[in-house]
């Protein structure tokens, strides 16, 4: 109940109200660099060492949690699944839609209030 | 006769099972705080759940698929984020007037943390595990450890002797003493970095679903200055809850909690 009542009074204060700093948008906007490190193996030497000498601290575990089961899916966040190039060419008005769109802003407001709690969980002795 | 051997056996078995916990909780389980010796202020936790914002921030910035929603979804993120940090500040009973004063500041640390790991992953360091790798351990010394910056060492020896050179051998000191410690939440970096940005599926992440990897281990850590191993910490009985419950926060900085399977949530902790 007072999750539920938290939730709703979380996400219509930050539709009325949202709450961007400028540090924000300047670290956003900075850090394009990050797109092509997936596609980068070179870092990852040191996890590669770090397994090859049996130092490992760190091991995959199954701790898989989630935490919203509202997220739907196929209208907000993974709507480019289809890995359809054009996705990345939208337009003004389709860009616009996206950002102001009451059922997308929900599905991204759980979104990322589910990947908050689990850094939450993570930072706090899962 | 039989019935002491029933007492024995009972007996055996109650050792059994409490030296078992014991080691549970003293040798097996992996914690920031208790075994792992991370500071319960507020700054503490803020630099770690900062890790944690950032790697899921890195793996929106990496998303091909949809790059704008991945850009929304992380404005949101972050706007959670400080409103979180707002409730903690709350709870650690800053006045509502000078929250946003000290909403600056923690931004301000907040993300000198986060660039401080870009640039670990990023240019030179990208390419050069073992430079990254000492990169990192500094960047864990200075934002969760908490420790004093240390000079470059080009500095350190040209000082002159003196209060200056007294104070930057006690910071070293303390640097060399939690060498160990920053060196297992750097390999945690690395390997959750390689989780999150490449081996964490897409149909998981496109649902939030994160599947972290476990935490450090922090047994038998040795003291840089004298080699010698570190006392192993216990784990304080009020860190662990019952399965599948959670602590969170509400917004005037009470803490609750809530049941993740049956979306139960109490005020008070659970049993």
């Amino acid at each position: 109940m007072i999750g539920s009542a938290r939730a709703s009074g979380l996400f219509s204060s930050r539709l009325a109200l949202r709450l961007h700093t400028l540090e924000h948008y300047v670290y956003a906007i900075g850090k394009t660099e990050g797109k092509t490190i997936r596609n980068n193996n070179a870092w990852r030497g040191n996890v590669v060492a770090n397994f090859s000498t049996g130092k490992c601290v760190a091991v995959q575990s199954n701790n898989v949690r989630s935490f919203s089961t509202e997220i739907n899916a196929t209208a907000g966040y993974s709507q480019g699944e289809s890995g359809n190039a054009h996705i990345n060419d939208k337009s003004l008005l389709q860009r616009t839609f996206q950002k102001y769109s009451i059922s997308k802003q929900k599905n991204r407001i759980l979104m990322a209030e589910s990947l908050f709690q689990a850094a939450t969980t993570q930072a706090s002795d899962p | 006769m039989s019935s002491n051997n029933g007492d024995q056996l009972f007996l055996s078995i109650n050792v059994f099972v409490v030296l078992t916990t014991y080691n549970f909780f003293v040798l097996c389980v992996r914690r920031w705080y208790g075994p792992g010796r991370i500071g319960r202020d507020f700054r503490s936790y803020q630099a770690l759940l900062t890790m944690h914002i950032w790697f899921l921030h890195k793996r929106l910035l990496a998303d091909e698929a949809d790059p704008h929603t991945a850009m929304l979804i992380q404005e949101e993120l972050f706007d959670i984020f400080w409103i979180d940090s707002q409730s903690r500040m709350r709870a650690h009973g800053v006045t509502e007037m000078l929250i946003n004063k000290n909403l600056k500041k923690v931004q301000q640390y907040s993300f000198m943390h986060m660039f401080h790991y870009d640039h670990c992953y990023s240019g030179d360091l990208l390419e050069n595990p073992a430079e990254r790798l000492e990169a990192l351990k500094m960047t864990v010394k200075t934002h969760i450890l908490l420790l004093p910056s240390l000079a470059p060492e080009s500095d350190r020896e040209n000082a002159h002797r003196g209060d200056d050179e007294d104070i930057d051998e006690e910071i070293l000191r303390k640097h060399v003493e939690h060498d160990d410690q920053a060196e297992r939440i750097a390999w945690y970096i690395e390997t959750q970095f390689q989780n999150i940005i490449n081996d964490l599926p897409d149909e998981f992440f496109e649902k939030a679903r994160i599947a972290w990897t476990d935490l450090p281990s922090f047994d038998q850590m040795i003291d840089g200055n004298t080699g010698k191993e570190l006392p192993n910490q216990t784990v304080d009985p009020k860190d662990i809850l019952p399965l599948d419950w959670t602590k969170s926060i509400a917004n005037d900085g009470t803490y609750y909690y809530w049941n993740l399977k049956t979306r139960e949530a109490l005020w008070e902790r659970p049993g």
